[in-house]
């Protein structure tokens, strides 16, 4: 059993970790997309992703974090 | 000699190396001190920088290093004897290649986890950076050139590895698209790919694949058609997404050189082989002298620069402690020597094991090994595995099967890195072709692919070898010189950095001096050309890290 956990961490840091960077990049450009007027870029579907932003409230925090922001740069949008 | 009793002498220096030698390294030299936060504890964000496991890691990073490398140097060089190889692998390994591992993971942690590259640019300058890249690049190159050779000449050597190979690449691919695509747990996953991959090994010695009549219709040698299939399998596989081909194969390779290494000690304590072939053989025919070429031969084993990259780059952001340095750093590189160490009786007790005069007939000539030298691990590996009770055309098809596997994957992996320092490039001087990931992989594919067919059509590929091990000492004589640096900066004893990196700077610097003169003066101006370009960096660096450590005393110190 302890073996099964090893070989299950060995997974997880030589292929999860790669995987879950590859799975962050697209989402930060997803996000990019989604606040592209909040960096100069017009959204022509500003309207529409309104109503995505409850959800994405959670990306956007670990986003600013990981840039080190200590707060959401955008004034509008505050998760933290 | 008896084999075993060589590998406890390894083994021997090994733990000396891990338990005396490492912990005076960590205490008097880095003053490893837990109680400071390492990057992965305080940057913890659960992808890039996470706190893992120092077992785990060591995993990690050893299946990380070790590839083909390890495999082809001492291959060649037991051609000087037996006795220069194993002491350059083993105390090479003690003194200064796991040495120059840990203190490029020490120093990257001390940088909040930042690439070696990186570290080097703030120390030595903008364009001491710049020479990092370019070495890098020109690694790239090489090791592709040939790596592709490698790969053409033991398909046409043993057809039987042909379907194996070839069909770990659906594997891989269907395994990447299960676990990231489908979400299915990668343990049956596992399973399925290695009962696969197993089976198709059985079914390679079944039904070996030869080229040849496809060659011959085409009018051309099978080595050169290979070496075109390949480039153009590689040209597209760089460029599919790291999950999906990349990540599985190397976790699936990961598992293969530990059952690879398993395997071939197993086999030499069951076998007891007695080495029979010459202890030491200073002049062989038509080989360079032994010093210094049998220190750029050996390269990856005993010293290489690539660990570096990868020491500074995912390891060091994922070391829960500073103390777990020395067993991911330092004991990561033990494992790869002991592979190198392994391929060394492969070559000569292995391959001996059923025909004593097997050794000279491989070995007779430098001319010889260039067709011999890798299809010697697979012919002595296999011996020794067949003492084991497996059949020898199956232990045999699965080390060729292996060999390949890992030398495509680095293969693979040097034209993403090649691409990325063209794009960089692109960016730096504007060229707008380069900046495109399409055309600098046509340029990364094309430069290796030129460079090996421009040999006798793909045959001469294994003569870039020495030249490719001195541009990796050379690239870990950049990361020691980094080190050197930062010890000067925190005033701690900086010679078992020092003496390492003069003795390497100094055995490149003759070697490929010696490699161009020799070569220009036979009128083999290609070699001499790709030597003198790697001479021409060397002394760029040597000129560069003077200039650093002038700069460095040079500067009012902190405080005043």
């Amino acid at each position: 059993m302890k073996c099964l956990k090893v070989f299950e961490e060995f997974y997880r840091v030589k292929v999860g970790l790669p995987i879950e960077r590859e799975r962050r990049s697209a989402e930060d450009l997803f996000l990019f997309l989604i606040f592209s007027d909040f960096f100069g870029l017009p959204n022509s579907h500003a309207l529409l992703v309104g109503e995505l932003l409850p959800l994405l409230l959670e990306d956007l925090h670990r986003w600013h974090k990981r840039l080190g922001l200590d707060h959401s740069p955008l004034d509008w949008l505050r998760c933290c | 000699m008896s084999g075993v009793a060589v590998v406890l002498f390894a083994f021997v220096c090994y733990l000396f190396g891990f338990f005396i030698y490492s912990k005076y390294l960590a205490r008097s030299v880095f003053s490893l001190d837990d109680s400071k936060p390492t990057p992965a504890q305080e940057f913890n964000d659960g992808v890039d920088f996470v706190p893992t496991n120092r077992w785990i890691l060591l995993g990690h990073h050893f299946t990380s290093i070790t590839g083909a490398g390890p495999i082809v140097g001492p291959a060649i060089a037991v051609i000087w004897g037996w006795v220069p190889a194993i002491l350059w692998v083993v105390l090479g390994a003690v003194f200064i290649g796991a040495v120059h591992d840990f203190s490029a993971l020490v120093t990257s942690i001390r940088h909040r986890a930042r690439s070696i590259g990186s570290i080097l640019g703030d120390y030595a300058g903008e364009r001491a950076r710049v020479l990092f890249l370019l070495l890098i690049l020109a690694l790239a190159i090489l090791v592709n050139a040939v790596f592709a050779y490698i790969i053409a000449l033991l398909f046409t050597k043993f057809p039987s590895s042909v379907l194996p190979a070839w069909v770990i690449i659906p594997l891989a691919i269907a395994f990447g698209w299960g676990v990231y695509r489908l979400r299915i747990n990668f343990l049956p996953l596992t399973l399925f790919a290695l009962a696969v991959l197993y089976l198709s090994v059985y079914l390679g010695t079944q039904f070996p694949i030869k080229i040849d009549p496809v060659a011959n219709a085409l009018g051309l040698d099978p080595i050169m058609l290979w070496i075109l299939i390949l480039f153009t399998y590689t040209f597209f596989a760089s460029s599919l997404p790291v999950w999906l081909l990349l990540q599985p194969r190397d976790f699936l390779n990961g598992l293969q050189l530990i059952t690879l290494l398993a395997l071939i000690y197993l086999g030499i304590f069951v076998a007891n082989p007695s080495i029979s072939a010459p202890a030491f053989n200073p002049d062989p025919e038509g080989a360079p002298p032994l010093f210094p070429f049998l220190f750029i031969t050996i390269a990856c084993g005993a010293l290489s620069g690539f660990h570096a990259l990868v020491s500074s780059g995912t390891t060091s952001k994922q070391l829960a402690k500073e103390s777990d340095a020395r067993t991911v750093g330092y004991l990561g590189f033990l494992g790869e020597s002991s592979l190198a160490v392994a391929v060394v009786i492969a070559c000569t007790a292995g391959l001996t094991l059923f025909s004593a005069d097997r050794f000279q007939e491989i070995y007779s000539s430098w001319a010889s090994i260039k067709k011999s030298a890798v299809p010697a691990v697979v012919e002595g590996g296999g011996n020794l595995i067949a003492s084991l009770g497996v059949p020898l055309d199956l232990a045999q098809t699965l080390i060729a099967t292996l060999i390949v596997l890992f030398a495509a994957t680095t293969m693979d992996t040097s034209v993403r890195i090649q691409r990325y320092i063209l794009n960089e490039l692109g960016y730096i001087y504007s060229v707008k072709p380069l900046k495109s990931p399409w055309i600098a992989s046509f340029i990364a594919v094309l430069s290796s692919m030129a460079l090996v067919l421009a040999r006798e059509g793909g045959k001469g590929g294994l003569i870039f070898w020495p030249v490719f091990g001195a541009s990796n000492q050379l690239l870990a004589g950049l990361a020691l010189i980094v080190a050197y640096l930062y010890l000067r900066k925190i005033q701690k004893p900086t010679w078992p950095i020092f003496l390492p990196l003069i003795f390497v700077l100094a055995i490149t610097t003759v070697a490929t001096f010696l490699n161009t003169m020799n070569n220009a003066l036979k009128g083999d101006y290609l070699l001499a050309v790709v030597s003198g370009l790697i001479l021409i960096l060397e002394m760029a660096i040597i000129f560069e890290s003077i200039r650093a450590v002038r700069r460095e005393r040079d500067e009012v110190p902190e405080g005043f």
